[in-house]
């Protein structure tokens, strides 16, 4: 075993037999808990394909070329270099910490490549880093290895970033002229919400005017919430924006339904329906994230939800509307399809938002396909839910449903 | 079309672009990718050597500190870039007609500042180049990319110029020291200290 420093940079194959599987093992002394990850990322260092961020919550990319074990501290990957897709560019393995402590509090970093390379770092190597890339494993003309060890303050939602081609080069929001004078409206979402919900009580107006303008002040609806739980939210919830989201769609459940409450799922590769979101407990909606995260798997399966959405509002007497929050890349598209276009029969109304991603293609086929019985679902994009002002954002979210209302109304859909 | 060399690798400057005097040597990196950890200040250095590969005086050391050398033939840009060659991290211009005659190579450097302390080496940068440029046609002549072939140096001879009886021409060296730039200035017969 040889014995290098940081910044040590090297063909791999004067190391190791690069067409072989070898292993990377990580291991971390100190206090805190560590969490390890291999990113595969593309030339231009981005992760395109969410299937290849290897760690607790998704232990195999999808041909086994990465793989992942893990006991306290440890992480092992193994790793076969010659079944990786040529997109495959780099292999990523980090370290994140997840809570108040850092790398510079860390007794020790070990990191061993292939049994022969060997990287011994304590926490004077680092300051107050929550996330490190520890070690690279990249393609220039042929496989090379880098003891990088440098790494981000903000910890996995830094990494997520760097790795996950999210940020957008214009953040500007179209600003929409200022709606009409409200009408004063005749149950009060302002009285409610400050009356059991006071933080959201600046939600109250930019909703009602909204209200107003679609003509829904009257409306009484089931509201369900479903949110995307894939690996590749994680920076999200960590970051509190699903939370913020959470936040701005509670005062739709408070002015919809009939008892308040915002009904909630969750989906990854499974869909899992939580207890209703209410004025009461919506503070605390994603605290428990990684766990449902562990629950639901890594993956982005839409069809799941749809299925269990309808089953949940498929006898229901009133209509119901559905917002699903998905950062995209969804899978089994036509049984979504199938689904989506069976529900059109049902009173439910699918309003799909894409946040912070790409390739939404799909979601947008949804909003535009034909074969249903009434158009039964709109689609729009948001680069960050959580920058739009609310009033833009109840108008976009509110702004399909009165069709669909009236729509359902004459099919007898609803009564 | 700039000529892209290898490590090793030497090509006529003057020869291939007759008539040329004023030229441009950009020297660019990526860092501070990462925000942990200290931030990275890299220097860049030219030395003006004798017959021996040694520098005259410490006039020949052309750094941030000793901009401009008496002869006004090599002129260290610091931070003050000119915009010409946008994307270039540190610029030094040089005047090929005023270098004096005991002057037979230039060569370039760049160096990690306080790399001991900051506990940092050429494997966190990535992406270092240096090139050449028509300073009038503001036109990339020659470039070479250092690719992988550093990593825990903190100080590299980047590439150099040499008189090649009448014409320059240019070396792309690479070649990487531990130590810093104290151990360059001692390599080239500077006492830095």
């Amino acid at each position: 075993m040889q014995a290098v420093q940081k910044g040590f940079r090297d063909k791999l194959d004067n190391h190791l037999n690069t067409r072989k599987f070898f292993p990377v093992k990580l291991t971390v002394a100190g206090n805190a808990e560590y969490d390890f990850c291999c990113f595969g990322v593309d030339s231009v260092n981005k992760l395109s394909d969410d299937r290849y961020m290897v760690f607790f919550n998704q232990t195999r990319s999808p041909n086994g070329e990465i793989t992942f074990s893990q006991s306290v501290g440890t992480a092992e990957f193994s790793v076969n270099l010659p079944s990786l897709p040529n997109s495959i560019n780099k292999l990523v393995f980090t370290v994140n910490i997840d809570g108040g402590s850092t790398m510079g509090e860390i007794r020790s970093l070990d990191v061993i490549i292939g049994n022969t390379l060997a990287l011994q770092l304590t926490g004077k190597d680092f300051q107050r880093e929550k996330a490190v890339i520890v070690l690279e494993v990249y393609k220039k003309d042929i496989w090379r290895v880098s003891f990088l060890a440098s790494g981000f303050n903000g910890g996995l939602p830094d990494l997520l970033r760097h790795y996950g081609g999210e940020e957008s080069e214009s953040q500007t929001v179209p600003v929409q002229p200022a709606p009409a004078p409200p009408v004063p409206a005749k149950i009060s979402i302002e009285k409610k919400l400050e009356k059991e919900a006071p933080k959201l009580v600046s939600l109250a107006k930019p909703l009602k005017v909204s209200l107003e303008k679609h003509k829904l002040v009257d409306v009484v609806a089931k509201v369900g919430l479903v949110m995307d739980i894939s690996a590749s939210m994680s920076s999200s919830y960590s970051s509190g924006s699903v939370q913020q989201i959470v936040d701005k769609v509670v005062p739709l459940a408070v002015q919809f339904d009939d008892d308040g409450e915002l009904d909630f799922w969750y989906f990854g590769n499974k869909c899992k329906q939580m207890k209703p979101v209410t004025t009461k407990n919506y503070q605390q909606t994603t605290n428990d994230w990684k766990k449902r995260m562990r629950e639901c798997g890594g993956g982005t399966n839409l069809a799941e939800a749809v299925d269990a959405v309808v089953d949940e509002y498929k006898h229901s007497k009133l209509p119901a509307y559905v917002l699903v929050v998905t950062d995209g890349a969804t899978s089994e598209e036509s049984r979504t399809r199938k689904l989506l276009t069976a529900a059109s029969k049902q009173p439910i109304f699918w309003q799909f938002v894409g946040i912070g991603g790409a390739g939404y293609g799909f979601l947008e086929d949804l909003d535009t396909m034909s074969g249903r019985y009434v158009d039964n679902a709109n689609f729009f994009a948001l680069d960050d839910f959580n920058r739009v002002s609310p009033d833009t954002l109840y108008d976009r979210l509110l702004g399909e449903f009165p069709s669909w209302l009236k729509e359902a109304k004459r099919l007898g859909l609803i009564k | 079309m700039a000529v892209s060399l290898a490590k090793g690798q030497k090509v006529d400057l003057t020869k291939t672009n007759p008539g040329l005097t004023n030229i441009i040597v950009g020297l660019g990196w990526d860092v501070n990718k990462y925000d942990g950890g200290s931030d990275f200040d890299l220097d860049t250095a030219a030395f003006l050597l004798g017959e021996s590969g040694k520098t005259g005086s410490d006039k020949d050391f052309v750094f941030y500190n000793n901009p401009k050398h008496p002869s006004e033939s090599v002129i260290h840009q610091g931070d003050n870039r000119t915009g010409v060659g946008e994307g270039d991290d540190e610029q030094i211009k040089i005047d090929l007609s005023k270098v004096p005659a005991e002057v037979q190579k230039i060569d370039f450097t760049v160096t990690i500042n306080e790399a001991d302390t900051r506990n940092q080496n050429f494997g966190q940068v990535s992406n270092a180049y240096i090139r050449i440029l028509d300073e009038a046609k503001n036109e990339e002549l020659i470039r070479y990319d250092l690719g992988e072939d550093y990593s825990v140096e903190t100080a590299v001879v980047v590439a150099e110029l040499y008189r090649n009886g009448a014409e320059w021409k240019f070396n792309a060296i690479g070649s990487g020291f531990q130590g810093g730039l104290a151990a360059l200035c001692a390599n080239f017969g500077i006492d830095a200290t």
